[in-house]
């Protein structure tokens, strides 16, 4: 059993700007609910990935850095090695000039530096500059061609008969018979008459800007080939316009697939964003697919909104082609829920990478809660599904002579640090105290930095508190114009507080807003040892004064109930 | 943000130098100049309002840094901008070791030294003394006026008290903006300078018992001449719902709070807190809050109540009482 997942067309234009899913402040949310989503669907892991060109768009080669930086993050989703990702060049991620003037190797240069960070670098069996042989994993091989090499810049390119040759003659015949063999090209090589759909655009010139017809005698050897030994093969190709899968000879398989990436809204098209996994069963004869659709929230696509649909089917062997879904509903559909969801394998929770900012204040902190006797141990509800097993008096511990103010010295400081890191003037960033210390702290760093901050109520999620002490309108208007907020706590235990100041942003000033913010986090204690379920992945940055004091958490099924281990102490809406 | 931090007169400009350097400094000690807080010193009287004289307030001021203000010596004598500090018997030395010439002039008991060319009269120095004693006061007026809120439907009972209000002055904008919590925050620190000289409470603590008014008690800690420990309970109101009972068991015996907090209409939450600190063998001696609706006297024959704003006359507007209010 062999598991692919084919992505495509990324067409990268501006990774710090606004409207790409894939762009820098956006791509990682949407590429783990991608994850998540077909891992709620029931799909397998993937064994492998192939992505099918057209990384950048238009000659963008300086997006080669954040083409790298997408497929490294969703390979690492997936726990799968560099070694086992494998991309063919599209015809938008070569140097349109250098093409123009046959200078090819020229054209390909940062392709191929991008590409040789993958299996294309580290997994070769053989290669030629109109294609490469890799192994991407136990029983999958996979052949990378180049569809755009020669011709025009902008359409199909040439193959040479030596190299169909080459490869269809030597290559493909010496693969180990039990093996996958997957066909990468950005091009389809499949004409019409061979297809389930005939899809022109209006254009009745359209196949000869998107069909690699000089590819047509290497799949046809390759197919027939394989198909009289009885072994499977899976051609992936990108570019195209109207996605399918289709079964067009016993065990071999075509799957094209949507665009991943380009800017919303765009031109209307029916076409969702996609990704498909592939399935192919050689004992069975067959092959399944999962295809992953974004669905748009509204009649028109947005930067924010949207959630991954999963359908999952048998490859067609025929009959009607590929149904154009209806427009999603105009309900809003926030791509992040309230719920807590368990980050992806592998993923690191942001909380878990929390580090001391200073060294000194910290053993500072840690003085004081030994020398005054600060930490108790008891049943603390701080979530809904986990515990705190430990407390610490924030109020007598900042009172320690100087402690206070050597705290808001450190936090200034980072917060200045990050302030610059990330392109922010204090004016584009709200400050969010969360409950009594944080508000002290929120206030202060308001003071040393200009940004403007508001205190909010969050334990027992505002059932004991007034309208103005939560997120309230001037709170949503404020954040509305900004770029990034800071949320400011005292303790951080499970991250289910920070959850739901997160969730109330998107509830009341709207997921759009919420999600695009950057979100930073500072508190004065964190354990970053502890294992926590509470979504935090909105977090792109997060401090804290104090990260080596151990504060427990157990999910509640772990401890006993609460008439043999009594509540200490409970906010009251989490429980 | 230097701008900010200057309030406008029609012969001066005014600014305090606590405010400069509480939001200037590297480290945080808003009661010495440092060099940081210094150079938006330079900045203000070379760029905000460069026609007017800039008095500065040194009230509150412990020390500076040598040369933190050295920079503004060439300015003197580029600009020949008048510049007045006002408050200044502390920092006297050290501005006269920087600022070579500046006079020194006794006006009304306070200490002021002076550059200008011509150097300012004692009459003129007389007024600004007395006007920027005003300034700030009434920029915390117009503050407090502007949080004011009336209810849409009409007068409604109060959440944290069971009084009819014709609407809520609401705290939020004053700490939510910075500039405008630092000309709060002085002044209460001010206050409770003022009540600890007068009174001269021992074993005194600041207490805050809600959301809004602990970064106010923070600011008072943190400002205040005396650095009095702080004491913050979640929380006893608007609602009243205390989080943290496990952590006010085996409390001193023996305080005396100064309780703080942004406004106080009814006064039940200084009640509450009565109660609290009775219960742990302690007493509430003073309450400063940034205004009330009653006489101060009126809540309390036990608790002095010092408000820097009297909410009444701040907006007319505003209506209290148990019965029927008249409607505005």
């Amino acid at each position: 059993m062999c598991r692919v997942l084919h992505v495509t067309d990324f067409h990268l234009i501006d990774p710090d700007g606004e409207t790409e899913h894939l762009r820098r402040r956006f791509y990682q949310e949407y590429l783990y609910r991608l994850v998540e989503a077909l891992r709620l669907a029931g799909a397998p892991v993937p064994g492998c990935i192939v992505a099918t060109g057209d990384f950048v768009d238009r000659g963008r080669i300086e997006n080669f850095g954040h083409a790298t930086a997408v497929l490294t993050y969703l390979a690492d989703l997936l726990q799968i090695g560099p070694e086992r990702v494998a991309v063919c060049i599209g015809n938008q991620d070569l140097v349109k000039s250098f093409e123009t003037s046959r200078k090819y190797d020229e054209a390909r240069k940062e392709f191929v530096e991008f590409a040789g960070k993958f299996a294309n670098g580290s997994a070769v069996k053989a290669m030629h500059p109109w294609g490469g042989l890799l192994s991407v994993g136990p029983g999958v091989s996979c052949l990378i061609m180049d569809s755009t090499r020669g011709n025009t810049p902008l359409a199909p390119g040439e193959l040479p008969q030596p190299v169909i040759d080459e490869i269809a003659g030597l290559w493909v015949h010496d693969l180990p018979e039990q093996d996958l063999l997957v066909v990468a090209n950005h091009f389809l090589p499949f004409t019409p008459e061979n297809l389930l759909f005939d899809y022109n655009e209006g254009n009745p010139t359209w196949h000869e800007s998107h069909v690699w017809v000089a590819g047509k005698p290497l799949q046809d050897r390759i197919c027939k080939w394989r198909e009289q030994h009885g072994q499977p093969t899976l051609w992936l190709c990108g570019d195209i316009h109207q996605p399918l899968h289709q079964v067009v000879q016993p065990q071999q398989y075509v799957v094209t697939t949507g665009r991943l990436g380009t800017p919303t809204p765009g031109a209307d098209s029916a076409i969702k964003r996609q990704a498909r996994l592939i399935e192919v069963s050689r004992s069975r004869g067959e092959a399944t697919v999962w295809t992953c659709n974004f669905e748009p929230a509204g009649h028109h696509e947005n930067p924010n909104l949207g959630t991954w649909k999963v359908e999952c089917s048998n490859l067609r062997y025929g009959g009607a082609g590929p149904a154009v879904a209806a427009p999603a509903p105009a309900t809003l559909v926030p791509t992040v829920t309230a719920t807590s969801v368990v980050p992806a394998a592998g993923v690191p929770h942001p909380l878990s990478t929390i580090c001391a900012i200073d060294s000194q204040i910290e053993e500072r902190v840690l003085q004081a809660v030994r020398e005054k006797d600060l930490y108790s141990i008891g049943r603390f509800h701080t979530g809904e599904k986990e515990v705190s097993l430990a407390w610490v008096s924030v109020g007598p511990l900042l009172n320690e002579p100087g402690l206070l103010r050597g705290v808001i010295s450190c936090m200034s400081r980072w917060f200045s640090k990050k302030l610059t890191e990330f392109g922010l003037k204090p004016n584009e960033v709200v400050i969010l105290g969360i409950d009594c210390w944080g508000a002290v702290l929120a206030s202060q760093l308001s003071v040393l930095s200009g940004s403007t901050n508001f205190c909010l109520a969050a334990r027992g999620r505002g059932e004991h508190n007034i309208g103005h002490e939560t997120v309230s309108q001037s709170v949503c208007e404020a954040l509305t114009h900004s770029k990034a907020v800071l949320a400011v706590s005292d303790v951080i235990a499970t991250g289910n507080t920070l959850r739901w100041v997160y969730d109330e942003v998107v509830a009341k000033a709207g997921a759009e807003v919420a999600t695009s913010l950057r979100w930073l986090s500072f508190s004065v204690i964190c354990d970053p040892a502890q294992h926590r379920t509470a979504d935090c992945l909105f977090l792109s940055d997060q401090a804290t004064v104090c990260a080596g004091l151990r504060m427990p958490i157990l999910s509640r099924e772990a401890i006993p109930d609460e008439t043999t281990f009594p509540a200490t102490l409970s906010f009251g809406s989490e429980t | 943000m230097p701008e900010r931090l200057v309030l406008h007169h029609t012969d001066f400009v005014y600014t305090r130098m606590k405010a400069v350097s509480w939001t200037a400094n590297e480290t945080f000690f808003p009661t010495m100049l440092q060099a940081n807080a210094g150079q938006v010193l330079f900045d203000i009287y070379q760029n905000v309002d460069p026609s007017k004289p800039l008095v500065v307030n040194c009230q509150g001021m412990a020390g500076m840094d040598d040369h933190a203000v050295a920079c503004i010596a060439p300015a003197l004598r580029r600009q020949k901008r008048t510049l007045v500090f006002i408050n200044a018997e502390s920092l006297e030395p050290l501005l006269r070791q920087s600022l070579e010439t500046l006079s020194v002039h006794p006006v009304g008991g306070d200490v002021v030294c002076a550059y200008g060319d011509p150097s300012p009269s004692q009459p003129e120095l007389r007024q600004m003394v007395t006007v920027a004693a005003r300034l700030e006061f009434q920029r915390l007026n117009a503050l407090v006026k502007n949080s004011y809120r009336p209810f849409d439907d009409g007068p409604q009972r109060l959440t944290s008290t069971p009084l009819l209000a014709s609407g809520v002055f609401n705290a939020r904008s004053l700490i939510s903006d910075p500039i405008s919590f630092v000309w709060t925050s002085l002044l209460m620190a001010e206050k409770v300078d003022e009540l600890i000289q007068q009174d001269e409470p021992v074993k005194v603590r600041l207490l805050a018992v809600s959301l809004r008014a602990s970064p106010l008690a923070a600011a008072v800690n943190l400002l205040a001449r005396n650095e009095l420990p702080l004491e913050i309970i979640d929380h006893m109101g608007p609602k009243h719902k205390i989080l943290e009972e496990h952590s006010l068991k085996g409390i001193s015996h023996g305080i005396n709070y100064v309780f703080v907090a942004d406004f106080i209409i009814g006064g039940t939450e200084l009640k509450i807190a009565e109660s609290y600190a009775y219960r742990n063998g302690c007493t509430v001696s003073h309450a400063v809050a940034i205004g009330t609706a009653l006489a101060p006297s009126d809540y309390s024959s036990r608790v002095r109540v010092l408000p820097l704003v009297d909410l009444r006359q701040c907006h007319p507007d505003a209506k209290f009482g148990f019965g029927q209010i008249e409607e505005c």
